[in-house]
Order: structure tokens, then C-alpha cells, then sequence
């Protein structure tokens, strides 16, 4: 694996030189990562700020985060942005809760209809794989292009497209089953 | 693009099969707990073993909150980080504080006043201190002397019979 840091081991015994030149390095990719996902939210004056958490993140409990991190299975870079951008999304979360009390809404918009009877559509466990399941999720419902659900799954695309053939084939054999 | 062009001719009924199946999938779908950071990363750097792989996919495929962060982590990666402001560079660097490194009470005690780590005045420093502790001493000194000299000139005051109307007796006078 590349981009890794030569410091850690001191870095979480408290070693304050580590940790500075862990932050002079690793900054860039966490407050980019973190601002990539505020700004389509509106929210990019919040970057500097979900960026200083993730690194309170990393300290806390004696460094526990980055005590746990295994150069072995992942990039530094990588780790350090999925946390980042779940730090990012954590707080659009408690933004938008805050966003409107519920005082706020008229009664009117909070009346529940009866909910219509639903349709009882057994799927046996196993039927999809994850994969499947997955990939039939992106292009549908997500309504990703087949290239970018390449991208997230790391394949290719003629991948998902034979995935999700398969897991169309599954699903009308399924549906054409009668009943018991 | 069309979205028979996107996904072949399966497109005619699959968004409504997915529509149909989704509920019970989700209701009949085995997913674990969330996985941690270092899975998600190892997935994006493929690196996980087959039952890792699944086990992460399940995750995203059950969990909306969850194929978003891997959606857009997927997107960060080959994206350039650019720069960090410097403010966020010191305040997280200031996260961690630097050690008492001899932890001697009075060393400690000097870094804390000055605030930082006075690495060249350190000579400086030391012998100020050492001048002030002198003075301090000596200060001290004198004016211990100063009241043991006030007490013995009244001590002997009053042993010359000098009546002050303080009242204070002599204890001399029990044995007359």
C-alpha cells in the first residue's frame, strides 16, 4: 500500500512531533473530502469546522481510531476519507433535523392517510445476492448510469450489466412461480 | 442516453420487478452490524477477502445512509486534495499538547506560566529564576532578623523596668 505515514507508533503514544506532521499531511484530504460533501448541501461555511471533528475523532480515547487503523488493508488516504465523509454526512444529518421543529409544520402536512394494504411479496433469503440487490438498487432507484455503479462497485461495466441481467432473470422466474 | 441504451434490453420491467421485490429483500436480507471504517476502505481499495466484499455490499444495498457515504467516498478518491486552511492546520495540531517531559515540579511549573517551550532562553530563564529565589531568600532573611531584633530590643525594655501600660508581665515579678 502506498501513501502511508511513518509515524503512527508514536503518534498515538502522544508524540506531538508525529502528530503535527500527521495533520500538516493528512489535513488536505480530510477537509477537501469533508467539503466536497457540505458544498452540494449549501453547507460549505461547516468544512472547517466537521474537518476539526474528525481529527477530535482520531484523538479521542487515547487515539482508539487510529490505533485500530491496519496499514496492511487500506490506505491511509482511503481510511481517512471514509471517515471524513462520514463525519460530513453525521452533520447534514443533525442539520436537517434541526432544519424544521415540528411546531413549525402545519397540521395539515402532518396527518397520516391510512397506509394502502400492502402487497405481500415474499423473497426467499438468498434469492438476490448482495450484489444483485445492490445493483438493481443504483440503477433503479438511485438511477445511477451503469458506469457509475461500475465505479462504486470497482468493476466493470459489463459486470453490473450481466449482474443485473441475472438478477432480473431471478426476480420474473420468481414472480412467475404460483402460489402455494 | 436512453435507458434501454444504459442497461440493454432488460430495462422494460425491471424498474417495476425491483419496485415489487424490494420490500420483501430488504425485509428477508441478512446484513451485520455497520461495517467499520477500515472495511469500507479495504473495499474501495479492494483488498477485502470474497466474504468481506459480500458482507460490505449487503450493507450498501440495505442501508440508504450507508451506500451514500460510498458513493461519494468512491468519488473522493480520485479527486485531488488541494490545500488546508491554516487555521484548522493549528487548531488540530493543538489537539495534542506536548508532554511534561521531566515533569519536576518547578520545570513544569515554568513551562505552564510561559506557555511554550522556552528552548534557547532556557539559560536566560534559569538563571532569572535563580536571581529571584536569591532575593526572595534574602528579602526574607532580613526581615526575619529585622522582627528577632525588634523582640529583643522590647525584651530588654521591659527587663530595664520601663512600665509601658501594656500589661504584660514579668515574670520576674512572681519571685519577689
Amino acid at each position: 500500500m502506498s501513501d502511508q505515514f511513518d509515524g503512527l507508533d508514536r503518534l498515538v503514544a502522544g508524540d506531538k512531533v508525529a502528530w503535527n506532521r500527521f495533520v500538516t499531511r493528512f489535513a488536505p484530504v480530510i477537509f477537501a473530502a469533508v467539503r466536497r460533501k457540505l458544498v452540494p448541501a449549501g453547507r460549505s461555511e461547516d468544512a472547517e469546522d466537521v474537518a476539526q471533528d474528525v481529527f477530535i475523532r482520531l484523538c479521542a480515547r487515547d487515539f482508539r481510531l487510529v490505533r485500530n487503523y491496519d496499514a496492511g488493508r487500506a490506505k491511509l488516504s482511503t481510511w481517512l476519507t471514509v471517515i471524513a465523509h462520514s463525519a460530513a454526512i453525521d452533520h447534514l444529518r443533525r442539520q436537517k433535523a434541526r432544519a424544521q421543529p415540528l411546531d413549525s409544520v402545519p397540521e395539515r402536512h402532518l396527518a397520516v392517510d391510512p397506509p394502502p394494504d400492502p402487497v405481500k411479496v415474499n423473497i426467499p433469503p438468498g434469492l438476490l445476492s448482495p450484489r444483485q440487490a445492490l445493483v438493481l438498487e443504483m440503477l433503479y432507484r438511485r438511477e445511477m448510469e451503469v458506469a457509475e455503479a461500475a465505479q462504486v462497485l470497482g468493476v466493470n461495466p459489463q459486470t453490473v450489466r450481466s449482474t443485473h441481467h441475472k438478477a432480473l432473470v431471478k426476480l420474473r422466474a420468481h414472480f412467475r412461480e404460483p402460489e402455494d | 442516453m436512453s435507458e434501454e441504451n444504459r442497461i440493454g434490453g432488460d430495462a422494460g420491467d425491471g424498474a417495476g420487478l425491483w419496485t415489487q421485490a424490494r420490500p420483501g429483500w430488504q425485509a428477508s436480507a441478512v446484513v451485520g452490524e455497520a461495517p467499520n471504517p477500515l472495511m469500507l476502505a479495504a473495499y474501495l481499495d479492494d483488498s477485502l477477502d470474497e466474504a468481506g466484499r459480500v458482507a460490505v455490499e449487503a450493507w450498501m444495498a440495505a442501508t440508504p445512509e450507508g451506500l451514500d457515504l460510498m458513493i461519494s467516498a468512491r468519488a473522493e478518491l480520485g479527486q485531488a486534495p488541494g490545500t488546508a486552511p491554516e487555521g484548522l492546520i493549528s487548531r488540530a495540531q493543538g489537539l495534542v499538547r506536548l508532554p511534561d517531559r521531566e515533569s519536576a515540579g518547578i520545570g513544569a511549573w515554568l513551562r505552564g506560566l510561559m506557555g511554550f517551550e522556552p528552548e534557547a532562553w532556557r539559560p536566560l530563564a534559569w538563571a532569572g529564576v535563580t536571581a529571584a529565589l536569591l532575593v526572595l531568600v534574602s528579602a526574607g532573611g532580613f526581615e526575619l532578623g529585622r522582627l528577632g531584633t525588634e523582640r529583643l530590643v522590647s525584651t530588654q525594655s521591659a527587663a530595664l523596668g520601663d512600665d509601658l501600660g501594656f500589661g504584660l508581665d514579668d515574670p520576674a515579678d512572681d519571685l519577689i
